[in-house]
């Protein structure tokens, strides 16, 4: 069972809220298929980014795939340590992991979103 | 092939050299005393670029290129690239002064022969495809589907129909089909193929609407198979004013058999490369010729109209590759061309018919020059890639690997007409004995190639750290 | 027949293996409606004497001495070169794809963006594009990849090769970018740059050509040091001896390094910028890594840009490109060295003084001021019938401008080369003779 603590979306990223703000990262499912990370292209402080539209790009050496936002807001943050260092998802996708912090214009978008019992529905019937 | 006893690094890494350079022509006072005061030098004084001796260079280039795996040292079976061998007339004539040293600013008479050449190169690519005009100047396959793609915008655009926004390829394209289509400003939306692996026209009927600008089409598909709803289709996206793209990759299973021009096809490229057997060249150069009907041509690059999209490159064309691919044509005439086609098939089917029921084929149709085979039920987890590359320690490159990507774990073959039977024949002996190893000592199969100048490379180390140039090492 | 590879016999053994008759069965999924009726009426077989005889009668004749350039330039190619990229496993190899069997290519392909990279000044350089002309074009596109928020407007100076712009505003039609030139100083030959910083700096890309299409060589003092600066250079050997260029993507052509002209194609393009930049570099990259006994390897890398990854989302469409090209530059190189360059770029210069001050003894006049390298625009309005009387001598004095340019009647654009050096007195001569 994955964590519960936030909510999903069926293209495998999560977003966990803490007041306005909402950190968004992928799950291990989405980790395990990319293998061979090389880089993570996010959006600079200060974008804004709308809900199931791409805010940024994965890149394995074979693939890239998009990142779709959760949430609508402006990013504030980045995860520095992430890009630096794309192993920290292999290791721990649900709290070092997370890539960008939104803050987020309409926080009630997260309650259309999968809880963690709707997501893994998803990933078992991707299996 | 195996190991090599020496390691050839790069040629920044033949240190601690000095020699004066190669000399083209010696001193001439007069000239000399000519010299550019007037011109600052580079303060750098080209810093980094080496000063080797001629002797040092020969072997450096020489061993790099026993490294290399090339057609006149075995079957070379990427499928869709159409690896046939190239003749060593092409070469010969293409080197000759005469044709490779003319400037296409040179005045008229010094260009008589280049421009006859062009003219009958011309005239056979049109008989041969059943298109009514030819541009030659593309340099590339791919900027031949780049110069499509700008006619067909402003074929829409000089008839008011901006709207026309959607260019459709089928799951089995070429990536350069909607790279090229995006680059034209179209959005390419893509359409899946029949169980068959073919583009049934009841699958392409939703997204049939005004918004159709056109259609770009491989055919045979990169599965090897004859797109046979192809007229249908044509006809389907002809009623809404769209016009039809043939990717003309696979024209090494199209000439005499069938006229693109003639079953319903507007626009097409050839990749002289693939089929008229100019150098592949570890990476081209390639050539795009393109061919079209009356109703593009106002729009075509040279048409003098002003309705042109204008000039997609400098001067003429690639006329080192004219010039070979006429060699070709010309050594082989018309129904050589057919027999290069036919024994294309055969070959493909008779490869084909050697590794059925050993390797999964995942579209039981009849294929013509290539097969796509997968990795599907391997035993021990064994991959396309592994096979890929254990067949290097068989003396064989790789065919094409995960590609087409609708296919899980392709393995693209084409032999191509120029690989004898007994070739074909090892290649399935090879093949046989992989999938034994496979099965036995599965490991060898995972870590090959063991004979090749380097072992397995990390490709991924290369993306995560790059380095794409030589630096001079920090002296401390 | 020639180079179909199967016997009679094969072909039977073969046919009967897959149980059908005839080749004929092997195309059933091909609908009879839209198979060619007839015989394909294109002629041939030809055997390969009768061939090259054939050949040989096309051949017309070629000038003794020429001095056309104009964005392509004859060079001297020295024997090893030839030798050398003519060998098969440089010519009948295919596009890197599997690394373990092509470290040959791979490790040319390095040697090549280092050779882009230090002679233009840039950090990275690609592995080669078409030619000169589509570089530019797509440097333009990667422009606006790296500038999403610029002004929709290309400026470029009046003295880019007239193809090289004709081929940029072909592209910049379909991606809604407009093209606007800047005139040159008609004293100095110079590009006016006549903007300020700020609509420099707000424009998607500014592109100068140094040496100019007139053989001038820019400054580029006034160009922003902010703005999405790009340089062409068609003539490299300029690179051997100038600084290089201040510009934030450095496009252009290696043709003159050991590649013959062929009438234009195929060429070495080239494409060089900084680093941070490089996802946004359309073409091959390869890159240097190791293989899995922990060895020195190269391999294609960064292929997530490319078309047969991302499709339409690709940096550019470019598949094959001009690998072999791309060789015989490294090649030349790696022959000439550093000292072997400069030395060639100095003669080349030189002797373009040498005539031009030949020329203006005989009346005839250079026409900027500006600094040239080995190229240089004549007015000859002093012997109108000079061209045509050396055309009768097989001497082709320059590129015409009179058809391509306003106010240019009389002007001729005169490239010199090593290859008119060692007999350049004599050639002056016999030209003077006819004046």
């Amino acid at each position: 069972m994955r964590p519960d603590d936030r909510k999903y979306r069926p293209s495998h990223e999560w977003v966990k809220v803490d007041g306005d703000i909402a950190y968004v990262g992928i799950t291990d499912y989405a980790v395990s298929h990319l293998s061979d990370l090389v880089f993570l292209d996010l959006p600079d402080i200060g974008t804004d980014v709308m809900a199931n539209e791409p805010f940024g790009e994965i890149e394995s050496v074979k693939a890239v795939s998009d990142l779709y936002c959760p949430v609508t807001g402006e990013i504030v943050e980045q995860n520095d340590d992430l890009q630096a260092d794309l192993g920290i998802l292999g290791k721990d996708p649900w709290n070092k992991g997370w890539m960008v912090k939104i803050k987020m214009m309409t926080p009630s978008e997260v309650d259309g979103l999968m809880d963690a019992a709707a997501y893994e529905k998803v990933v078992e019937a991707e299996g | 092939m195996s190991k090599p006893t020496i390691k050839e690094k790069t040629v920044f890494d033949l240190v601690g050299q000095e020699h004066p350079g190669f000399a083209v022509v010696g001193d001439n006072a007069a000239v000399d005393a000519c010299r550019a005061e007037d011109l600052p030098r580079r303060q750098d004084n080209c810093q980094g670029m080496g000063q080797v001796t001629e002797v040092d260079v020969v072997r450096h280039y020489t061993r790099l290129s026993t490294f290399n795996f090339d057609i006149d040292r075995g079957m070379y079976p990427l499928g869709s690239c159409t690896m046939k061998h190239n003749p060593k007339l092409n070469e010969a004539v293409a080197a000759e002064s005469y044709w490779a040293n003319a400037h296409p600013y040179w005045p008229e008479p010094y260009l008589d022969g280049h421009h006859h050449i062009i003219d009958e190169l011309r005239q056979d690519l049109i008989e041969a495809s059943g298109f009514d005009q030819v541009c030659m100047t593309p340099a590339a396959g791919a900027h031949g589907e780049l110069t499509a793609t700008f006619m067909i915008r402003a074929y829409h655009h000089a008839k008011g129909n901006d709207h026309k926004k959607i260019i459709l390829t089928p799951d089995t394209a070429h990536g350069t089909n909607p790279a090229s289509a995006a680059m034209a400003g179209f959005k390419a939306k893509q359409i899946p193929s029949g169980p068959g692996g073919t583009l049934r026209f009841e699958d392409l009927e939703p997204f049939l609407d005004d918004k159709v600008a056109g259609i770009m089409v491989t055919n045979p598909n990169t599965l090897g198979i004859y797109e046979t709803d192809f007229k249908r289709i044509a006809d389907a996206i002809h009623a809404l004013d769209g016009l039809v793209y043939m990717d003309g990759a696979n024209f090494n299973a199209v000439m005499g058999i069938f006229k693109p021009g003639d079953i319903g096809a507007d626009v097409m490229h050839w990749n002289l490369h693939k089929t008229f057997t100019t150098p592949h060249g570890g990476g081209g150069p390639g050539s795009g010729p393109i061919g079209y009907n009356n109703n593009l041509a106002p729009f075509a690059p040279d048409s003098g109209d002003d309705r042109s999209i204008g000039p997609i490159k400098a001067y003429l064309g690639q006329w080192g590759m004219f010039i070979r691919a006429w060699c070709y044509i010309r050594s082989l005439g018309g129904q050589g061309l057919k027999e290069v086609t036919e024994e294309a098939i055969l070959n493909g089917n008779y490869l084909r018919k050697g590794l059925e029921g050993k390797l999964h084929l995942p579209f039981p149709t009849a294929t013509l020059h290539e097969t796509v085979f997968t990795d599907k039920d391997l035993p021990n987890h064994i991959s396309t890639k592994d096979i890929a590359k254990r067949l290097i320690d068989y003396g064989f490159h790789p065919p094409t690997t995960y590609f087409p990507i609708l296919v899980q774990g392709a393995l693209m073959i084409e032999p191509t007409e120029t690989e004898p039977k007994h070739e074909i024949d090892r290649f399935i002996a090879a093949m046989d004995s992989i999938l034994k190893e496979a099965e036995e000592n599965p490991e060898i199969v995972k870590t090959a190639p063991h004979t090749a100048s380097v072992s397995r490379v990390d490709e991924t180390l290369a993306a995560r750290n790059l380095d794409l140039r030589w630096q001079a090492p920090e002296t401390t | 027949m020639r180079y179909t590879a199967i016997t009679p016999e094969a072909r039977q053994e073969m046919l009967a293996a897959l149980g059908v008759k005839d080749i004929e069965a092997l195309l059933a999924t091909i609908p009879a409606e839209v198979r060619m009726r007839g015989e394909l009426d294109i002629a041939g077989p030809l055997p390969e004497a009768d061939l090259r005889a054939r050949l040989s009668r096309m051949q017309s004749k070629a000038p003794r001495h020429s001095f056309v350039g104009a964005g392509l330039y004859s060079h001297y190619t020295p024997s090893p070169v030839d030798a050398l990229a003519g060998r098969s496993e440089w010519v009948t190899s295919y596009t890197p794809y599997q690394p373990e069997l092509a470290q040959g290519t791979l490790v040319m392909y390095y040697e090549f963006q280092s050779y882009v990279a230090m002679l233009t000044g840039q950090e990275i350089a690609n592995g080669g594009m078409y030619d000169g002309s589509t570089a530019l074009a797509e440097a333009v596109l990667m422009a606006m990849r790296v500038k999403a928020k610029s002004d929709p407007v290309v400026y470029v100076s009046s003295g880019l090769h007239p193809e090289y712009l004709a081929t940029l505003e072909t592209y910049m039609s379909f991606v809604g970018i407009e093209v606007v030139t800047l005139e040159l100083d008609a004293a100095t030959g110079r590009t006016k740059m006549g903007l300020d910083k700020a609509t420099q700096d707000a424009a998607t890309a500014i592109v100068y050509q140094s040496p100019n299409f007139f053989g001038v060589v820019e400054d580029m003092a006034d160009v922003s040091e902010d703005a999405l600066s790009i340089g062409v250079t068609t003539e490299a050997f300029a690179l051997a001896m100038l600084e290089p260029l201040p510009v934030k993507i450095a496009v252009g052509e290696f043709q003159s390094f050991g590649i013959p002209i062929q009438l234009g194609g195929p060429t070495a393009g080239f494409m060089a910028t900084k680093k941070s930049w490089v996802r946004k570099l359309p073409g091959r990259l390869v890159g240097k890594t190791l293989d899995a006994d922990g060895e020195e390897a190269y391999c294609i890398t960064l292929a997530t840009r490319e078309q047969f990854i991302r499709r339409e989302k690709a940096t550019s469409n470019i598949c094959t490109s001009s690998g072999l090209m791309c060789l015989r530059a490294t090649i030349y190189l790696s022959l000439m060295g550093r000292k072997g360059i400069q030395e060639i770029a100095e003669k080349n210069a030189s002797c373009a003084r040498f005539f031009a001050k030949g020329f203006e003894k005989l009346g005839l006049k250079v026409v900027h001021s500006g600094p040239f390298f080995n190229e240089f625009t004549l007015d000859a309005s002093a012997h109108p019938g000079l061209y045509d009387k050396l055309l009768k001598r097989d001497i082709v004095l320059g590129l015409p401008l009179k058809d391509r340019f306003a106010g240019r009647d009389h002007q001729y654009l005169i490239a010199c080369t090593e290859l008119h050096y060692s007999d350049a007195e004599t050639i002056l001569q016999e030209i003077e003779s006819l004046v």
